[in-house]
């Protein structure tokens, strides 16, 4: 097979992180917890919008993520080696949502989540490999974490100047 | 490993999501053949046309793919992927629309719980014109995973060339 080029893997990378997103959990949900949303090539710092997700599909808070992919992991490492130039990884940390890092090993269908919250001052060149999506214990985690987010910020849109009348 | 089991029917249930994650699914699938060309159709976006997806390969053989999808969850089925043969119900003109097409036409079959999927042509299977949908099998050797994709793509190009 031919070398990946840097768009496929983009894209693979992205769709691993959509499905891994998007696995249904087992007991008592038993269901998917998440479903991403593709914003494109052409949104800056973000690849994909993840609808948090109540029964029914309905969607109860959101977060942003941006995707990277690699094709050089190996499990002797302790991190997975992602590079993420720091001006980019910064204005997502910098957004006024739940922001996260997914990692994605398109060899071995591998996806990790980190948590982009504080700005950097150098790039990202790995990510920890502690937080597989592959878990679903992981993936609890991050649905209540965010759900906690928009259960606390929610009050905040009732002060609106555009209210229907 | 597991034992190979008896045949599974499995057909659509209530929930929602199989239908959304049969997509994403299928898609990666055919990202992790990465010489392949995908293109995506957006519901409605051509009247009359009811593929899911177009795939090609750079030298101009393309097919076409129909996805559905299942959830094993709500059929209460265990080890799906080991079932000698999953059976699922389709349309009669589902088989004659695809009968008339001249490309290959390609049904991907996922469960939507484990990400299991299995393929079968379309457009060369009988069609019983008394029935109004028809049991299909979908064998285990047809599961999907980049290996058998490309053999299926190998095999479509050689049928087509004969």
């Amino acid at each position: 097979m031919s070398r990946l080029t840097n768009d496929q893997i983009g894209r693979q990378a992205e769709l691993e992180a959509a499905v891994a997103l998007s696995r249904p959990v087992g007991a008592p949900h038993k269901r998917p917890l998440f479903r991403a949303t593709f914003l494109g090539d052409k949104y800056p710092t973000v690849d994909l919008i993840v609808d948090v997700l109540g029964a029914n599909d309905a969607a109860r808070g959101f977060f942003f993520v941006q995707v990277k992919g690699t094709t050089i992991d190996s499990p002797a490492l302790p991190r997975l080696p992602v590079e993420v130039a720091s001006e980019r990884f910064n204005r997502l940390a910098r957004l006024s949502a739940p922001t996260y890092l997914i990692g994605v090993d398109v060899v071995a269908y591998r996806t990790f989540v980190v948590a982009a919250v504080r700005p950097r001052r150098a790039k990202v060149s790995g990510i920890s490999k502690a937080f597989p999506l592959g878990d679903d214990r992981v993936k609890l985690k991050l649905y209540r974490e965010v759900l906690a987010y928009w259960a606390a910020n929610r009050p905040l849109l009732l002060a609106t100047e555009f209210a229907d009348v | 490993m597991s034992e190979n089991r008896l045949p599974a029917e499995v057909e659509t249930g209530e929930s929602h999501y199989p239908e959304w994650r049969g997509l994403l699914l299928a898609e990666l699938a055919l990202a992790r053949v990465p010489e392949l060309l995908v293109h995506k159709e957006p519901p409605h976006a051509t009247p009359g046309f009811r593929y899911d997806f177009l795939v090609a390969t750079p030298d101009g053989f393309c097919f076409f793919v129909e996805v559905e999808a299942f959830s094993s969850t709500e059929l209460r089925l265990k080890e799906v992927e080991s079932s000698d043969e999953l059976r699922w119900k389709i349309d009669a003109p589902s088989i004659r629309l695809a009968k008339r097409s001249r490309s290959p036409v390609v049904l991907f079959l996922f469960d939507a719980d484990t990400d299991h999927g299995r393929y079968l042509r379309l457009d060369t299977l009988p069609t019983s014109a008394a029935k109004a949908r028809n049991t299909v099998k979908l064998p285990a050797t047809n599961t999907i995973n980049p290996t058998n994709l490309r053999r299926l793509v190998s095999e479509l190009r050689d049928k087509i060339a004969s």
